[in-house]
């Protein structure tokens, strides 16, 4: 069972400038003289599009935390008196990064894994495929157990695993799924499968009756991302780096 | 009836305090005594939860006979009202472009005054875009007066505003007030258990296409610089 929540932002970052504005968010996510004592909200993710579906240029952050953890963020942001300065030093002095977002809290699935889960099983990849999907009111709990019980064992024969599989608060008709392929020809074998692999196509026959709606994005991690490596992540802190 | 103009305005920059403080210290001051507009909220959205960076503003008249004396009194407003003309350009700093809905309140829905007398204020709005299904925004409505708002009051949840858009068939907004950030954190928290809003939630595929919410607030004139 997974406690925490996520916060979820699509960055519409000035074109060519992703990488630095992924770094540069870390940073003041990260600040701990902005917390007060309190802990930061870990980095569960960054990732920028790679360009090959969906939109693009755009880079993605998850930040993992807890409903305390972000009301308490929230209320320094827009009503505490004493302001977060630095977050207004940011904010200000990093227009020429990004231009805008669209953001969402995510409550995880209870088999989604925790940023900490990720670590121990060392999970990296090159290409990772991000779907964020519209179903009939009262179907999103369904269709997360069906994406732990039907693809979740079918993709990872293609080499692909899961990073995140998530309910949107306050957008009930939402879900938002996160799988990641170590290397590009594994996601390439599993879109190649889709219509032979008798699992697979089972999975999109039930994706087909149910979805309204779909946004893909396929992504690659942030360069300065545990995920992007598997050679030094056990080196790489998830907070701290620049 | 009252009508109402909701506005979502994009923001340029760090210009969401700044164009908030206008709007309080100089647009609204102008509208209210220039044309007898009303001002009911003017507030940020809280960018972890929707688009960033957006201000919404929510004005109020008192029929589509003021709708119309107060748009005509304005516009051409190079013509017509030229304080606000350079109210508007001195604005484009802080915002270039938005998107303006025109409402209907359902009848179980307060206005302004009514809102004053009984105390329905908060920190944090509620923001939910309806989408109905054809033909099904009066229903909706309906079962949201008669079953969800007992519940919501229940939560604590205090209805500012439900509404039909006047020209967008099937289109409709709700905003509620929430006391305080920790009331907010408290619903979410207690939600996924919550077995009264999960059977609304399986419900809702009824009458609606979608829902989709999210948080604004009345900042206080001192906390907002972004």
């Amino acid at each position: 069972m997974n406690p925490n929540i996520y916060l979820h932002e699509i960055i519409r970052t000035v074109p060519g400038r992703e990488e630095p504005y992924m770094a540069s968010v870390l940073s003041v996510h990260s600040d701990g003289a902005r917390r007060r004592g309190e802990q930061a909200p870990g980095a569960f993710g960054q990732f920028r599009s790679a360009g090959v579906s969906g939109s693009w240029p755009g880079a993605i952050n998850i930040w993992e935390n807890t409903w305390s953890g972000l009301a308490r963020d929230l209320k320094l942001q827009f009503q505490d008196a004493a302001r977060d300065t630095a977050m207004e030093e940011w904010w200000n002095r990093n227009l020429h990064l990004r231009r805008g977002g669209y953001d969402r809290i995510l409550i995880p699935a209870p088999f989604s894994p925790t940023r900490a889960d990720l670590n121990a099983r060392g999970a990296h990849g090159k290409a990772f495929l991000h779907e964020i999907l519209w179903l009939p009111f009262g179907e999103p709990e369904r269709y997360l157990e069906e994406f732990e019980r039907r693809l979740l064992p079918a993709a990872q024969q293609y080499g692909l695993e899961l990073i995140g599989a998530f309910h949107v608060a306050m957008r009930p008709r939402q879900v938002l799924t996160l799988m990641g392929a170590a290397e590009w020809a594994h996601f390439g074998a599993f879109l190649e499968s889709a219509d032979t692999d008798p699992a697979l196509r089972a999975w999109h026959e039930y994706r087909a009756s149910c979805v309204a709606r779909a946004e893909e994005v396929v992504l690659i991690p942030a360069r300065h991302d545990p995920l992007a490596s598997s050679e030094t992540r056990s080196d790489r802190p998830l907070t701290s780096r620049p | 009836m009252a009508v109402y103009i909701h506005e979502r305005i994009e923001i340029e920059g760090g210009g969401r305090g700044k164009l908030i403080d206008m709007i309080r210290s100089r647009w609204a001051p102008h509208l209210a005594r220039e044309h007898g507009v009303r001002l009911v909220g003017a507030w940020a959205t809280v960018g972890s939860t929707g688009k960033w960076p957006e201000v919404c503003v929510h004005w109020e008249m008192d029929d589509w006979a003021h709708f119309s004396r107060a748009q005509r009194g304005q516009y051409p407003m190079e013509e017509r009202d030229v304080s606000l003309a350079e109210l508007w350009n001195q604005a484009l700093e802080y915002r270039q472009r938005g998107h303006s809905m025109l409402l209907k309140p359902t009848s179980f829905s307060p206005d302004l005054a009514g809102g004053s007398a009984e105390s329905i204020e908060g920190d944090v709005i509620l923001h939910e875009d309806v989408l109905a299904l054809p033909g099904r925004l009066s229903s909706y409505h309906a079962a949201l007066a008669a079953e969800f708002l007992p519940l919501a009051e229940k939560r604590g949840l205090r209805l500012l505003g439900a509404y039909a858009h006047a020209l967008q068939p099937g289109t409709g907004l709700n905003l509620w007030v929430l006391r305080d950030w920790d009331h907010w954190r408290e619903l979410m928290e207690a939600t996924p258990g919550d077995a009264e809003l999960r059977a609304w939630n399986q419900r809702l595929g009824e009458w609606l296409e979608d829902l989709d919410g999210f948080l604004a607030v009345r900042p206080p004139g001192t906390a907002l610089r972004t």
